[in-house]
C-alpha cells in the first residue's frame, strides 16, 4: 500500500506542475517583461504595473491546460497505473502464501530406502521420483486396522485415478511391510490383490525395513508370541511424497478417504503452480 | 485359508460381531454367549481373539469415561493393589 501512496504523490505532483505551476511561471515571465520595458523607457502595450489578474489571453491558455481532456487522461492514466501496482502486489502475496505452504512440508521426514516389490523387483526411493507416493506402513497378519486403512487407500486411489488425465505426475499407492520376517513378496502380492491392482507392496530384510522406518519416524514392534503368531504394534499413518522425493504431508486415522484425496489434489496443484 | 485371504478375515469379523451383539444384548454376560464365543474363537486366530477382547474392553471403558460413569469398584481395587 505504501507503493500506491507513493505513486499517488508522484501523480499529484506531475499534475500540479503541468496544470497549475506552468501558467503561474508564465505569469511571472510577463511581469519580468513589463518591468524591463519600463526601465528601457519603451512604451509598453501591456500596462507597466503588475497585473493583478491574468489577462484574457493568459486566462485562455491556463484553461486549455486544465481542460476536461487532460484531466480525464491524467485520471485514467493514474487509475490504470494504480490497478497495475495492485495486481503486482496481489501476485506477490499469493506467491508468498504458496511458499509458506510448501515450507511446512520440509520436516525432517523421509529419506532413502532400498526394498523389493511384491513382484520381487529391487527398488530404491529414486525409482519413484516423478510420481506422487502415498505410503502406508502395515503388515499382512493385521486384525482390523490395516484392512481398514488399505480399503481407504484403495478408495483414495480410485478417486485420484478419475482425474488421471489432468495430473502432471502419476499417483502411486505404496504398502510397506513392518513384518518382513513373515511378509514375503508372494504373501504381500496375495494380500494386496484383494484391495487394489494398483498397489505396490514393499518388503525386504529386517535391516532394510528398519532403516526406512527410522527415516520415516515410523514406530513398529513385534508383540507377544502365541505359538508362531504375533501382532505387530505400529504407527498408523500414510505419508505423501512428491515427485522430487520430498515428504509433503501425513494423514492419520482421523482423515477419511475423501479428505485425503482432496488434500492430495491440492498438493498436486500447488506443486504444478510452483514448478511452472 | 489364512488371514491373508479376504474371505477368512470377513468370516472372522462376522463371528466377532455376532459375539459382540450377544454381549450387548446380555450386558456383557459371557455365560449367555458361550455358543457365539466358541464360533468366534474357531473363526479367528488366537492373537486376534485376544486383540479383539482388549479392543472391546477399551471401547467400553472409553464409552463409560465419556458418559462419566467409570466403575468405582474397579478403581477401588486398583487403589487397594500394592504398588509394584
Amino acid at each position: 500500500m505504501s507503493i500506491i501512496s507513493h505513486l499517488l504523490s508522484i501523480r499529484t505532483s506531475i499534475y500540479l506542475t503541468r496544470n497549475i505551476l506552468r501558467p503561474t511561471s508564465r505569469l511571472i515571465q510577463n511581469r519580468f517583461v513589463s518591468s524591463t520595458s519600463l526601465l528601457l523607457n519603451k512604451p509598453d502595450i501591456k500596462s507597466s504595473t503588475i497585473p493583478l489578474e491574468l489577462p484574457s489571453s493568459e486566462k485562455k491558455k491556463a484553461k486549455y491546460n486544465i481542460s476536461w481532456k487532460t484531466v480525464t487522461v491524467t485520471v485514467l492514466g493514474g487509475a490504470s497505473l494504480i490497478a497495475f501496482i495492485y495486481y503486482l502486489d496481489q501476485r506477490k502475496a499469493k506467491n508468498r502464501r504458496k511458499l509458506q505452504r510448501a515450507a511446512v512440508g520440509k520436516m525432517a521426514i523421509g529419506g532413502p530406502f532400498s526394498l523389493i516389490t511384491h513382484d520381487k523387483k529391487p527398488v530404491t526411493d529414486k525409482d519413484f521420483h516423478g510420481q506422487w507416493l502415498l505410503i502406508y506402513f502395515g503388515f499382512t497378519h493385521c486384525p482390523d486396522i490395516c484392512p481398514e486403512e488399505l480399503e481407504k487407500l484403495a478408495e483414495i486411489t480410485k478417486t485420484l485415478y478419475k482425474q488421471k488425465n489432468k495430473q502432471q505426475y502419476p499417483f502411486q499407492p505404496v504398502f510397506v511391510s513392518v513384518d518382513p520376517e513373515r511378509d514375503t513378496p508372494e504373501l504381500i502380492s496375495r494380500y494386496l490383490k484383494d484391495y487394489s491392482s494398483h498397489f505396490i507392496g514393499l518388503t525386504g530384510t529386517r535391516e532394510q525395513v528398519a532403516d526406512m522406518c527410522k527415516h520415516y519416524r515410523v514406530y513398529f514392534s513385534q508383540g507377544p508370541k502365541v505359538g508362531d503368531d504375533y501382532i505387530v504394534d505400529h504407527a498408523i499413518i500414510m505419508y505423501l511424497i512428491n515427485p522430487n522425493g520430498d515428504f509433503v504431508d501425513y494423514y492419520g486415522r482421523n482423515k477419511n478417504a475423501k479428505e485425503v484425496a482432496d488434500a492430495i489434489e491440492q498438493h498436486m496443484n500447488t506443486f504444478k503452480e510452483m514448478n511452472k | 485359508m489364512s488371514v491373508i485371504d479376504k474371505n477368512y478375515r470377513q468370516k472372522c469379523w462376522l463371528a466377532r460381531d455376532e459375539y459382540w451383539k450377544c454381549l450387548d444384548m446380555n450386558t456383557e454376560d459371557k455365560e449367555k454367549c458361550l455358543k457365539y464365543r466358541q464360533l468366534f474363537e474357531s473363526s479367528c486366530p488366537a492373537t486376534w481373539v485376544t486383540h479383539f477382547d482388549q479392543k472391546r474392553d477399551y471401547d467400553i471403558f472409553k464409552q463409560q469415561l465419556a458418559v462419566g460413569q467409570v466403575e468405582t469398584d474397579k478403581l477401588k481395587s486398583i487403589k487397594q493393589q500394592p504398588t509394584p
